[in-house]
C-alpha cells in the first residue's frame, strides 16, 4: 500500500482485481493494483505488454467488456466510488470528467465524420449544446491544442489528417469537455519521434494550464522520464514499483525496473551488448506461486533468495515516496 | 528531446537546479520553435472535400457508370415527362382513329403514308398506342422498383444493425430468420407472397422486398461487427456515447457505404422482379402499362407482331443494365476510398 501522502487525490484505485474469463482458464490482468493519482499530477504508468496497463485504465472508464470483469476493489473518483455508479452515471463521467485518448490516433476518430464534428459531438453529450455552438467551441479547442488553421482543419476528414494532427485532435476531443482526470493510453506509441516530442509538450501544457491530472500509460521510459512527475511500473498484473521519477530513474530498486532502465538503447551510445531481461512476461492464467517475476530474475539467483518463489512479496517503502515489490528490501527476507 | 532522457550508464541522476530532468522553460522554448519547424511538415494537404466528393470525382472516371447513368437519365426523363413525350394516353383505345390491332410502327419520316395517323412503335392487341404504353411503363417499373428496394433497404438495415450490435441471442434469432427467408429461391418466395396477399402493385412490391430484407440484413450486420471493433467506437465509449446514439451516430453512417452499392445493384435486381411477377399475371394488373405485363400479353405474337415483344423486353433490359452499369461503377469508386 502506497504511504506516499499525496495532497488532493483526484484517483484512488485500491485493490483493483480485473479478470478474463476465457475458455482457456481466468485471465488475470490486473490482480490487486493500487495506484493513486494527485491533483493535477502526472502519472507515468509503465510495463511491457500485456501486463496490465491497458486494463487498469478501462477498468477506470468501466469499458471492460465480455468476457472481462472487475472482480474485487474500489475506484474512487474524489472520493466516489465509480464500481457503484449505474451504467447512465458512468455515461455521464464518461467524456466529461474522466477522458481518454488511444494509441492509433488516426483510428480513433471515425471516418466519416470531420475533425470538428466529432469534438463538437462531445459539447453536444455533455453540455446540451447546439450543433452551431458546438462547432464554434470545436474550432476553439483546436486552436487550444496548436492545431494551425483551426477553422479549415475543423472541416477536415481524419484520413486527411497526418497522425500527429490527429493525436492533438483527439487530444481535442478528450478535452473538450474540460475533464478532472485524461487517461492517455500509449499517446505517443503511432508518431514519429518529433511529433511525439510535440505531443508530450502538449500534455505538460494542459496540465499547467488546466491542472488537469493525467494518467499516461507507456512502455517508453523516454516518454515517463520527459513526462512524469510519478512513476508506477506494473508486471504482471501489479505494481512492482513506484516512486516519483526522478528517484525511480536514480534509484531504481526492482529488479525489473532496473531491467527495463539497462534495456534502453541510446543514441551515440556504441556497446556490444544491449541489457535484457531474459524470459517472457508470465502467462497470466498460470502464474508462478511466489513473486511473479522470480522465474526472470537474476537479482534472485545472485542474493540466492529462496522466498521469492515461495512467497508473494508485499510493496515495501523503501522512504516515503518509493515503495517496491521485491524480497530484496525486505529485513529478514535473507 | 533526447537530452533529456536518462542515460543509465550515467552515474545515478539527481535533479539538479541547472539540470533539472523536467526542464520545462528550456522545453517551451525547444517546443515553439519545433512547432514552427514542423507544422508545415505536421500538415497534410488537404484541399479535397468530403467523401461524396472524392467519390462523385471517381465515379466520373468510370466508363461503365457514365454509361449507367445516361441510360438511367433518359428512363427518368422518360417517367417524369411522360404525359408530355407520350402521344396518347396509355388506355386509350384507338380503333375509332382507324387503325388495327398489332399494326405495325408507322413512322411519316421514314416513309409511312401520310393519312395514316402516326405510331412510331405501332399499335398493341387492344388497339393502344404501343410506344405511350413503353413511356408510362416506365413510371410503374421505376417506382416499383424503387420503393422495394427502400423497403427492403430501411428494414433490412434495422435488422442487421440490431443483429450486429447487439449480438448473443438478439443475433442469433434475427440472423436465423432471415437465412429461412434466404433459403428460398427468391421469385419462388415472392411468387408465394403475392399468393397469400392477392396480386397486384403493392403487393408485388411488398413480396419483393420482404424477399430482399435478408441481403441488406447481412450486409450491415457484417459491417458492424467489424465497425464495433474499431478504434473509435472505443474511444467514442470513452467519450461518453450512449449505446444507441453510437449506433445511429457512429455505426450506422459507416455502414452506407456497401448499402449504397448493394442498393443501386438491388434496384436491377427488383425491377427485373417485378417485371416477373407482372409477366405471370401476379404482379401490376392491366390495363396499367407495365413492360413484364405488356410482354407477357403479346408472346404469343412472337413471330407475327415481333415489335410488341421486341421492345418491352429492350426496355427491361435497359433499365437493368442501367443500374447495374451504375452499381459497379459506384462500388468501384467508393471502395478503393475506404482501403486508402
Amino acid at each position: 500500500m502506497t504511504t506516499t501522502a499525496i495532497n488532493d487525490p483526484v484517483l484512488e484505485i485500491r485493490g483493483l482485481e480485473t479478470h478474463f474469463f476465457t475458455r482457456d482458464g481466468v485471465v488475470k490482468a490486473v490482480d490487486g493494483v493500487n495506484l493513486t493519482v494527485g491533483k493535477g499530477e502526472i502519472l507515468g504508468l509503465v510495463g511491457e505488454s500485456g501486463c496490465g496497463k491497458s486494463v487498469t485504465s478501462m477498468s477506470v472508464l468501466r469499458l471492460i467488456q465480455n468476457p472481462g470483469e472487475i472482480v474485487e476493489g474500489t475506484i474512487l473518483f474524489h472520493g466516489e466510488d465509480l464500481l457503484g455508479l449505474s451504467e447512465k452515471e458512468m455515461r455521464s463521467i464518461r467524456g466529461d470528467r474522466i477522458s481518454m485518448i488511444f494509441q492509433q490516433p488516426v483510428g480513433s476518430l471515425n471516418p466519416v465524420f470531420t475533425a470538428g464534428s466529432q469534438i463538437a459531438e462531445v459539447y453536444e453529450i455533455h453540455e446540451s449544446l447546439k450543433k452551431k455552438a458546438g462547432n464554434a467551441k470545436a474550432v476553439e479547442m483546436l486552436e487550444k491544442v496548436g492545431i494551425p488553421d483551426p477553422e479549415r482543419r475543423a472541416k477536415a476528414y481524419p484520413h486527411e489528417l497526418s497522425g500527429g494532427m490527429a493525436q492533438r485532435v483527439m487530444i481535442a476531443m478528450a478535452l473538450a469537455a474540460g475533464p478532472e482526470l485524461l487517461i492517455a493510453d500509449e499517446p505517443t506509441t503511432a508518431l514519429d519521434v518529433t511529433i511525439q516530442a510535440q505531443i508530450i509538450d502538449l500534455m505538460r501544457e494542459i496540465r499547467n494550464d488546466l491542472g488537469t491530472s493525467i494518467i499516461v500509460i507507456t512502455h517508453d521510459l523516454g516518454i515517463v522520464a520527459e513526462i512524469a512527475d510519478r512513476v508506477s511500473v506494473m508486471y504482471a498484473g501489479e505494481i512492482v514499483e513506484e516512486a516519483v521519477t526522478e528517484t525511480l530513474f536514480a534509484h531504481p530498486k526492482h529488479p525489473y525496473t532496473r531491467g527495463l532502465i539497462g534495456s534502453i538503447p541510446l543514441a551515440g551510445d556504441r556497446r556490444e551488448w544491449l541489457e535484457v531481461i531474459p524470459g517472457r512476461v508470465p502467462n497470466l492464467i498460470d502464474l508462478p506461486g511466489g513473486c511473479r517475476f522470480a522465474p526472470r530474475c537474476k537479482a534472485r539467483e545472485e542474493a540466492g533468495l529462496k522466498i521469492c518463489t515461495e512467497q508473494r512479496p508485499e510493496l515495501i517503502n523503501i522512504d516515503d515516496a518509493h515503495t517496491v515489490r521485491c524480497f530484496l528490501y525486505q529485513e529478514g527476507a535473507k | 528531446m533526447s537530452d533529456d532522457l536518462y542515460d543509465p550508464s550515467d552515474e545515478p541522476l539527481e535533479p539538479t537546479d541547472d539540470q533539472p530532468l523536467n526542464t520545462i522553460e528550456a522545453s517551451d522554448a525547444i517546443r515553439d520553435k519545433v512547432r514552427m519547424d514542423l507544422s508545415g511538415g505536421d500538415v497534410s494537404a488537404s484541399t479535397s472535400g468530403g467523401l461524396w466528393r472524392t467519390a462523385g470525382r471517381e465515379i466520373i472516371r468510370k466508363k461503365s457508370a457514365i454509361v449507367g447513368m445516361s441510360l438511367l437519365s433518359i428512363l427518368l426523363l422518360l417517367a417524369a415527362f411522360a404525359p408530355i413525350i407520350a402521344p396518347y394516353p396509355p388506355d386509350e383505345v384507338l380503333f375509332d382513329q382507324g387503325v388495327s390491332p398489332r399494326d405495325p410502327p408507322c413512322i411519316h419520316l421514314f416513309g409511312c403514308a401520310e393519312e395514316n395517323s402516326q405510331h412510331i412503335l405501332g399499335i398493341d392487341g387492344n388497339g393502344r398506342d404501343y410506344f405511350s404504353r413503353i413511356v408510362y411503363g416506365a413510371r410503374v417499373s421505376l417506382l416499383a422498383a424503387f420503393v422495394a428496394v427502400l423497403f427492403a433497404s430501411i428494414w433490412g438495415t434495422t435488422v442487421g444493425l440490431i443483429a450486429g450490435f447487439f449480438g448473443g441471442w438478439v443475433d442469433n434469432f434475427l440472423m436465423r430468420v432471415m437465412d429461412v427467408l434466404l433459403s428460398f429461391p427468391s421469385l419462388l418466395l415472392a411468387i408465394v407472397v403475392v399468393t397469400v396477399l392477392g396480386p397486384g402493385l403493392i403487393n408485388a412490391i411488398l413480396a419483393i422486398a420482404i424477399v430482399t430484407i435478408p441481403q441488406y440484413a447481412r450486409i450491415v450486420r457484417s459491417s458492424v461487427l467489424s465497425i464495433r471493433e474499431q478504434e473509435y467506437v472505443s474511444a467514442d465509449q470513452a467519450l461518453g456515447v450512449s449505446r444507441w446514439r453510437l449506433l445511429a451516430h457512429r455505426i450506422f453512417p459507416n455502414t452506407l457505404t456497401p448499402l449504397i452499392v448493394i442498393a443501386t445493384l438491388g434496384v436491377a435486381t427488383a425491377v427485373l422482379e417485378i417485371a416477373s411477377l407482372s409477366f405471370l399475371g401476379l404482379g401490376v394488373q392491366p390495363p396499367t402499362p407495365e413492360w413484364g405485363s405488356m410482354l407477357a400479353a403479346e408472346r404469343n405474337q412472337v413471330f407475327t407482331a415481333p415489335h410488341l415483344v421486341f421492345f418491352a423486353g429492350l426496355m427491361i433490359m435497359w433499365n437493368v443494365l442501367g443500374f447495374n452499369l451504375l452499381g459497379d461503377g459506384l462500388r468501384d469508386a467508393i471502395d478503393p476510398r475506404l482501403g486508402r
